[in-house]
C-alpha cells in the first residue's frame, strides 16, 4: 500500500503510475460522475485534488487516501457498450473511520493527452456493469483474459495486435485451445512483426510516439526468432520513439505553466526537454523563464492576485477576476479565500466565463464543489462560506449527485 | 404620529442590531440576480404582524357613517403566517398562506343614536409576488410586494347602543381584498457561540433569517356585509343599500425564519 503525499503533475503514459493521472493540473472530468445514494465520499476525493489533504487529530477534518497498488487494467461492458479503463483500489479514512471502495476509471485518450471520462465507483452492481480484468499492473499471473483482447483485435483487422496480445495470452498461461487460437498458431509471424514495424514507424513519422511504441514493444516481447540487425535497429527506433515522446511530454507541460505564467516550473519542465533535444524556441521560452524568475514575478503575480480580490469584492468586476484567478489556480499562489471567490463565481457565471471556461451546468456544479473543498482544505474558514456552504447550496450542490 | 414614530424607533433599535452582524457580507460575492431561477430555491416560513388605520369606504344607509374621531377610530390588525418561496438568486419570490385578522368599527347614526360597534374577523388565504431591491448577499433590501386574498368570515360581533345584538356569521359573506406594500428587509446573521475549556471560541452554524419591516396598504374589493341577509344588520336602513369596502393602511413587522442546518464539510 503507498499514500499519496507529494503534489504531482503530468499526464499517463504507459507505465506511470495512474494515481498521477489525479495530480494532473489539466486533468478534468468530462461526463457524470455517477455515484451510489450516501457515497458521494468517495467521488469527492478526485475533485479536491489527490495532491492535497489534511489529517488532524481532532478528527473532524481528517481524511487520508491510500490507493492500492495492484491497478488493473479491466474491460466493462454495460448493455451493448463497453470501456475501457483502470480498476483501483481504495480506503479512505476520515473521522467516522474507513471505507473501502473499487473504482474504474474510464479514460479516454485525446490531442490534448489521456482524459478522465468518468468515474464509477461502487456502484458497478447497481449500475450492472460487468468487469473483466485483462491484465495487471504487477507482472502476477492469474487469470488472464488477454486472448478476448486478441479476438476483438483479430476481428478489427488489426492483426499486429492480435498477436501480440495472443503472445502475450500465452505467456500468461492455460490459454484455450480453441479454434481461433489453433487457426492463430498458424499465421506467418515474421511477416506480421514486419507489418508491426512498418505500422509503428508510420506512427513514429506522424508523431504517435504512444502508439507506435506499442507496436515496437510488442515485436520486442514476442518475436523470438528477431534476428540480431532487426532488434538492433528495433531498440533504436524504440529509444528515438521514448526520447521524442519524453521531450514533447515535458515541452507540454512546460507549455501549460507557462502559459500560466508559473515560470519555475516551466523552466524546470524547458530545462528536462532541452536535455532530451535542442531546440531554439524552448531554449527562448527557457531564457524567458528565467527572465521572469529573476525580476520577481512571483511578486507580479501576487500583486495580480490581490488585483483580481479588488475587482471581484470591491468593484464587482467579477469576469476579470474571476480569470485573473483562473490563471493562477496552479500556481500554488492562491489562498483558500479566493478559492471560495472563484467558487462564488463559477457557481453563477455570466454568460461570457460559461462560454470562456465551458461552466456548463454540470461542470458548474463540480467546479464549484472543487474550489469550495480546496478552500476548506487550505484551511479557510469564515461566516460567508458556512452560508454559503450550509444556507446557499441546497444538497445537490454540495454533493453534485 | 405616535405609530410612526414607534416604527422608527424600531428601525434604529434594529439598525444597530444587524449592522453589527455584516461580517458575513465580507467574502460573499454579490454574482447576478435572474429573475426566478429554479436553482436554490428554498421555502421558508414567515410570521408577520401588522397594524394599521381603516379608511372606510362605500355606501351606508341615509344617516348612518362609520366613526373616525378622537372618541373612536376603526382599528385594524392582522398576523399573518405564510410560506416563502424564494430563491438568493432571485428577485421575484412567491408568498401563501394563512391571515388572520381583526377589523373594529363603530357604525353609527348620530340622530337616531343608534349606535353599532362591530368586530369582523376574517380567516384570509393570501398571495403575494414579492420583488427584491439590492444585492444578493447585502445586510439589507428592499422588497416591494403585491398580491391578494380571498376571506372567509369567522367572527362577527355587533354590540348595538352596548347591548350584544347579533353574533350571526351569516351578516357576512366572503370578500377578497388587493394589497401593495414595500418592506425593509434586514437579513440577520444569527451565530450561536460555543465556548470549550481550554480551546478557541468557535462559531457555529450561523443562520440567516429576514425581518421585515414594511407598510401595506390593502384595499378591501367588494362588499363584506351580506346584503340578502334575513333580518335587518342596522336597525334602521334596508340591508341592500349597505355596501362597506375600506383601504387599510398598516405597518408591521415580519421574521422569515429558516431553521439552522449544518452540513459537512465533504
Amino acid at each position: 500500500m503507498y499514500t499519496e503525499t507529494a503534489e504531482g503533475d503530468g499526464f499517463l503514459t504507459t507505465g506511470q503510475n495512474i494515481i498521477d493521472l489525479f495530480k494532473d493540473a489539466q486533468v478534468s472530468v468530462t461526463s457524470d460522475i455517477p455515484t451510489s445514494p450516501g457515497k458521494s465520499l468517495e467521488i469527492n476525493f478526485y475533485l479536491m485534488g489527490i495532491d492535497e489533504y489534511k489529517t488532524r487529530q481532532n478528527g473532524d477534518n481528517l481524511f487520508k487516501i491510500e490507493f492500492g497498488e495492484d491497478i488493473q487494467v479491466a474491460r466493462c461492458s454495460v448493455g451493448k457498450n463497453f470501456f475501457w479503463g483502470c480498476e483501483i483500489r481504495k480506503s479512505i479514512y476520515t473521522a467516522r473511520g474507513k471505507t473501502n471502495c473499487i473504482e474504474i476509471i474510464e479514460l479516454e485518450e485525446t490531442s490534448g493527452g489521456i482524459r478522465i471520462a468518468s468515474i464509477h465507483s461502487n456502484v458497478l452492481t447497481s449500475h450492472q456493469y460487468e468487469c473483466e480484468n485483462t491484465t495487471t499492473a504487477e507482472s502476477s499471473l492469474g487469470e488472464c483474459k488477454l486472448l478476448d483482447l486478441a479476438k476483438i483485435e483479430y476481428l478489427e483487422n488489426n492483426l499486429e495486435l492480435s498477436l501480440a496480445h495472443f503472445e502475450e495470452a500465452k505467456s500468461c498461461g492455460g490459454i484455450e485451445l480453441d479454434s481461433f487460437s489453433l487457426a492463430f498458431e498458424k499465421v506467418d509471424r515474421d511477416s506480421i512483426y514486419l507489418s508491426s514495424f512498418k505500422k509503428g514507424n508510420q506512427l513514429f513519422e506522424k508523431g504517435k510516439y504512444e502508439e507506435a511504441l506499442t507496436y515496437f514493444e510488442s515485436i520486442k516481447k514476442n518475436y523470438r526468432e528477431i534476428s540480431r540487425s532487426f532488434s538492433a535497429e528495433l531498440e533504436k527506433k524504440m529509444a528515438e520513439c521514448q526520447n521524442l515522446k519524453a521531450y514533447f511530454y515535458e515541452i507540454k507541460q512546460g507549455d501549460f505553466y507557462y502559459e500560466s505564467g508559473i515560470y519555475d516550473k516551466a523552466l524546470a519542465r524547458y530545462s528536462v526537454a532541452l536535455s532530451y533535444q535542442y531546440s531554439r524556441e524552448i531554449e527562448g521560452k527557457a531564457n524567458f523563464c528565467e527572465r521572469k524568475i529573476q525580476e520577481g514575478y512571483r511578486k507580479e503575480a501576487e500583486k495580480e492576485i490581490e488585483k483580481a480580490r479588488g475587482l471581484i469584492l470591491r468593484r464587482g468586476e467579477l469576469d476579470e477576476g474571476f480569470s485573473i484567478l483562473y490563471k493562477y489556480s496552479h500556481s500554488g499562489l492562491l489562498s483558500g479565500k479566493d478559492y471560495f471567490l472563484m467558487a462564488q463565481i463559477a457557481n453563477t457565471p455570466s454568460r461570457r466565463l460559461r462560454k470562456a471556461y465551458n461552466i456548463s451546468h454540470r461542470n458548474r456544479c463540480l467546479l464549484t464543489r472543487q474550489y469550495l473543498l480546496k478552500a476548506y482544505g487550505l484551511g479557510f474558514r469564515s461566516d460567508g462560506f458556512d452560508i454559503f456552504w450550509n444556507e446557499y447550496l441546497n444538497e445537490k450542490d454540495r454533493s453534485c449527485d | 404620529m405616535r405609530l410612526t414614530a414607534s416604527f422608527l424607533a424600531i428601525f434604529l433599535l434594529l439598525s444597530n442590531v444587524f449592522f453589527g452582524q455584516d461580517a458575513a457580507q465580507e467574502d460573499l460575492v454579490n454574482t447576478k440576480h435572474q429573475l426566478f431561477p429554479f436553482r436554490h430555491v428554498k421555502l421558508t416560513g414567515g410570521f408577520l404582524f401588522d397594524v394599521g388605520k381603516v379608511v372606510p369606504e362605500g355606501v351606508l344607509p341615509l344617516g348612518y357613517e362609520i366613526r373616525d374621531d378622537s372618541i373612536y377610530t376603526s382599528s385594524y390588525r392582522s398576523l399573518l403566517f405564510l410560506l416563502d418561496l424564494y430563491s438568493t438568486d432571485a428577485r421575484l419570490s412567491f408568498s401563501s398562506g394563512a391571515e388572520y385578522n381583526n377589523l373594529k368599527m363603530l357604525v353609527y347614526n348620530e340622530l337616531l343614536a343608534d349606535n353599532n360597534e362591530m368586530i369582523i374577523n376574517h380567516i384570509n388565504v393570501p398571495f403575494f409576488i414579492k420583488y427584491k431591491f439590492g444585492k444578493k448577499f447585502s445586510a439589507s433590501n428592499v422588497v416591494t410586494f403585491l398580491g391578494g386574498s380571498y376571506n372567509f368570515p369567522i367572527i362577527y360581533k355587533n354590540n348595538n347602543n352596548s347591548v350584544l345584538k347579533s353574533e350571526d356569521l351569516n351578516v357576512l359573506q366572503k370578500s377578497y381584498t388587493l394589497s401593495a406594500g414595500i418592506a425593509l428587509q434586514l437579513n440577520l446573521n444569527f451565530r450561536s457561540e460555543k465556548e470549550m475549556e481550554g480551546m478557541e471560541r468557535t462559531v457555529v452554524s450561523p443562520s440567516v433569517s429576514r425581518l421585515w419591516i414594511f407598510f401595506r396598504m390593502t384595499r378591501l374589493m367588494s362588499n363584506v356585509f351580506n346584503v340578502d341577509y334575513q333580518q335587518d344588520i342596522l336597525n334602521y336602513g334596508d340591508n341592500h343599500e349597505i355596501n362597506y369596502t375600506d383601504m387599510r393602511y398598516c405597518f408591521g413587522l415580519g421574521w422569515f425564519i429558516r431553521p439552522r442546518r449544518k452540513h459537512s464539510v465533504n
